[in-house]
């Protein structure tokens, strides 16, 4: 929805939105999935460092 | 008035019959004439005034007002743009309509979910028994009372057995009446002295009556105390009060923060009436005022979803604490079991299998009638349990009596602990008695080998005992079967007879619980079993199903008598079997658990267990087998009794609670990046990022959509392999607060690197585009990072 309001003139327009090229649509492709890359990388380090969410039978078994 | 009635003219009142009730055709017409018999709702809103009070809020009205300024403002300049004004009002009206959708589907569910709750009244129409819902009774039904109901409607009593009735909702008298339908009172008796009449809404506590019911609905006297009206409103969760306080203050912070940039952009030499509509538009957009209504809606459709699978909720903060139940005190028979007796081994002394099922068989008072195509035992489950093994092998207890006619009995009392029946047999009499093997067993001086008599010696008798304890180890209950010839009918003595077998039965666990049992246990839950039965057999059952473990006690509830209250705190996490437990015990138990820091769920069905369900953290009634008001005291009823829906409900419980967080740690974290953004923007001297009414479409459709769909999330596959979560931990534990701030502010950050870059680059608004573009986008990428703890490549729910 976000984007149609982007794409489509008329409604961009009521927006005060103008059209984007194909460099500026990569910028903030790009800008968008940086947040992606480094919850990743942080949710690979929780793993490494906590190991995996899950209770494991034999704590309760003691 | 129907109290000063004698039966025979209430019958002529109402033209009623007191044995056959009324017939099928008289109740459609009185319901047409009385209406149904239920208090009146309070008035619904209709859409129109839901519509409007969707209005009714601060931040709307500053939007509305924002909009006539602007619109002003393009009038004075003579520009005659009246877009912005314009667009403001469709966002808000489309807001509205959004509001009375959510609200109207929240309230659907919670409809739903009352019908279902709704409680039964057992009448007499056209001669037979019937249950229907409480609100379909006329006046003139006649209606049926047992301990646990509650009084459907005003009746006058016709036939009691010690009938005792707890009127405090309408008298204050806590003290239960005992009613009698013989005495005529005067006109002017109180309501506490009428002892002829029962009065709706009230509970029966011991005995059992019949009444004609007088009056119906608002009339009932009840009906006429309008204020009393059971409470309509579902009352607000823990979650929604913490939500409400939380909205609150950030409010207050983000009007706060507006006014600041508002300033900060005078400062600057923006034109006051862009910098007015931007802090209007921050404000609607940043304040989280959406988050309660969120709430509502996925613990509605939760609940909805919970019922569908047989759990319902009655009150919707035991969705939270379902989520967080670390101990579940359940009932064994009918929840664990199946309440079934099942004929799982025999033992003789040569006699065929077949030979003590037809003699057990005949030797019942077990009705057969046929249900869902095959023949099946209407009766005692133990008798039951035998007629249907025999039926099993074509033996059928009707065909037998047809040869054998039952001609005599002496029926079953718990002194002798067993039965006889005498039957015909062409000339001659045969004598058939069943029960408890020990006392049988020295009733006997022959046994049948299959053959003939013969004598029963130390030897076989030995032999017989040792085959009885064996099965009661395996905590069966087992039956003895004997039998001899007798010369007629009556006067027979219950000895000197011909021992013919064992049947050994048990009522099975039920299909799934010890899987459920194994998932509670990987779960953290520890699962107690809680049972009226003999020790042995809780045991047994108990260890069948992995809840009674090595290291694991077991006690009955004589042995809890004896032991003080604090010992039981200290050691109670070593118990997980409680056979011969009374009611009132079980209040000890939950309160023994709590003290441990437990959050527990404990399952009840008669009356006596209603003040354990009411101190359990999640009080469980059982739909099929409990009673009126043990559902009454009940957050959640088990609508098949079993075990494995209370399992499958904490699951829900804990979904729910999850996808409660994930909604709010992402509407929150999105709202702190728009303000950081904007806020930013400003402090760094860059113009206004983005424009009001942008910012209002990010807030009305990249903030709630996701957040609603966070919320509905379904269940995570690794769900019941978590502990339980600490009852004492806030919503906003584990950092909460921190991964909001951090993952806000980086949202922020990175829109306005997207403006700045647009801006530098291609002029501002190109920047604001991008900005507006990323804005959007970030946001979906953030909902799918915390979709799932896990990778999002990884995360897959099942």
């Amino acid at each position: 929805m976000q984007v149609t309001v982007v794409v489509i003139p008329q409604i961009a327009d009521v927006f005060k939105l103008v059209p984007l090229n194909k460099v500026q649509w990569l910028y903030t492709i790009v800008i968008s999935f940086i947040p992606l890359i480094i919850m990743e990388i942080q949710k690979k380090l929780n793993e490494i460092k906590f190991g995996k969410i899950v209770y494991q039978n034999a704590k309760l078994e003691k | 008035m129907w109290h000063t009635k004698a039966i025979n003219e209430l019958e002529e009142n109402f033209r009623t019959n007191v044995s056959n009730g009324l017939s099928e055709n008289e109740v459609e017409e009185r319901k047409k004439h009385f209406g149904d018999n239920k208090l009146a709702d309070k008035k619904k809103e209709s859409i129109f005034i839901k519509f409007i009070k969707q209005f009714n809020d601060f931040m709307i009205i500053i939007l509305i007002i924002a909009s006539i300024i602007s619109a002003l403002v393009a009038k004075m300049d003579g520009s005659g743009d009246y877009i912005d004004s314009v667009i403001i009002i469709a966002i808000v009206v489309l807001n509205a309509i959004m509001g009375v959708v959510q609200e109207a589907k929240a309230e659907k569910s919670l409809e739903a979910l009352k019908t279902m709750t709704a409680p039964v009244a057992k009448v007499r129409r056209d001669g037979k028994i019937v249950s229907i819902k409480a609100e379909e009774v006329v006046p003139g039904d006649i209606v049926l009372l047992e301990a646990g109901n509650y009084v459907p409607a005003d009746a006058r009593l016709i036939k009691t057995s010690n009938l005792k009735v707890e009127e405090a909702s309408l008298t204050g008298e806590t003290l239960p009446v005992l009613k009698d339908e013989n005495v005529i009172l005067d006109k002017d008796v109180p309501i506490g002295d009428m002892l002829n009449m029962v009065f709706s809404s009230c509970i029966v506590v011991n005995g059992h009556a019949e009444a004609v019911v007088t009056e119906t609905g608002m009339n009932t006297k009840v009906g006429k105390i309008a204020n009393m009206i059971i409470e309509d409103e579902a009352p607000e969760t823990p979650i929604q009060k913490k939500l409400a306080e939380v909205g609150k203050t950030l409010g207050i912070a983000c009007l706060i923060i507006c006014v600041l940039i508002f300033l900060i952009g005078l400062l600057k030499r923006i034109p006051p009436i862009e910098m007015f509509m931007t802090s209007v538009g921050l404000a609607v957009a940043a304040i989280p005022e959406g988050l309660p209504a969120i709430v509502t809606i996925v613990l509605s459709i939760g609940v909805t979803k919970m019922a569908r699978k047989n759990s319902i909720i009655r009150k919707l903060p035991a969705v939270e604490t379902l989520g967080g139940a670390s101990v579940i005190c359940s009932d064994k028979t009918g929840t664990l079991t199946q309440n079934k007796m099942q004929v799982v081994q025999m033992y003789s002394v040569g006699a065929k299998e077949e030979k003590i099922l037809e003699l057990g068989t005949m030797c019942t008072d077990v009705n057969i009638e046929k249900r869902a195509g095959r023949l099946t035992g209407i009766g005692e489950p133990t008798e039951v349990a035998i007629v249907n093994a025999a039926l099993e092998r074509n033996i059928n207890k009707l065909e037998l009596y047809k040869l054998k006619s039952r001609v005599n009995d002496i029926p079953f009392d718990s002194t002798r602990k067993m039965m006889t029946t005498i039957h015909k047999d062409s000339n001659e009499y045969i004598s058939i008695t069943k029960g408890a093997p020990d006392v049988l067993l020295k009733k006997c001086t022959k046994y049948f080998d299959g053959n003939s008599e013969l004598t029963l010696s130390s030897n076989i008798i030995e032999k017989i005992e040792q085959n009885n304890n064996k099965m009661a180890e395996k905590a069966l209950r087992v039956i003895a079967v004997a039998y001899k010839k007798v010369a007629n009918s009556v006067n027979i003595k219950e000895n000197e007879l011909v021992f013919v077998g064992l049947i050994g039965m048990i009522d099975p666990p039920r299909e799934g619980v010890k899987e459920a049992v194994s998932t509670c246990r990987k779960a953290g839950i520890k699962t107690v079993m809680i049972t009226g039965d003999h020790i042995t057999t809780a045991k047994a059952i108990a260890k069948d199903l992995g809840i009674l473990r090595r290291y694991d006690l077991a006690i009955t509830g004589q042995e809890l008598k004896n032991i003080p209250q604090n010992i039981l705190e200290k050691d109670i996490m070593k118990y997980s079997v409680f056979a011969r437990v009374s009611p009132e015990d079980k209040v000890r138990i939950v309160k023994a658990y709590q003290s441990t820091g437990a959050v527990v769920a404990m399952t009840g069905d008669g009356v006596n267990d209603s003040p354990a369900l009411k101190n359990a953290n999640i009080g469980i009634a059982m739909g099929k087998n409990g009673t009126d008001v043990a559902k009454n005291a009940a957050d959640m009823i088990l609508a098949d009794d079993n075990f494995v829906t209370i399992v499958e409900a904490v699951k829900q419980g804990r979904n729910i609670y999850d996808n409660i967080r994930k909604a709010i740690h992402f509407l929150i974290s999105t709202n702190i990046g728009e303000i950081v953004t904007i806020f930013m923007g400003l402090v760094l001297g860059l113009k206004s990022p983005l424009l009001a009414i942008q910012l209002l479409w990010i807030n009305l459709v990249t903030d709630s959509l996701p957040a609603i769909a966070l919320g509905l999330e379904p269940v995570d596959k690794d769900i019941m392999n978590k502990k339980p979560r600490d009852s004492k931990k806030g919503l906003f534990a584990d950092g909460l607060w921190s991964k909001i701030f951090i993952e806000g502010t980086m949202i922020g950050m990175l829109t306005l690197l997207a403006f700045s870059l647009g801006n530098n680059l291609y002029g501002v608004e190109v920047g604001r585009t991008m900005a507006f573009v990323s804005l959007g986008m970030l946001e979906l990428v953030h909902c799918f990072n915390i979709k799932s703890e896990e990778s999002i490549f990884k995360a897959r729910n099942i």
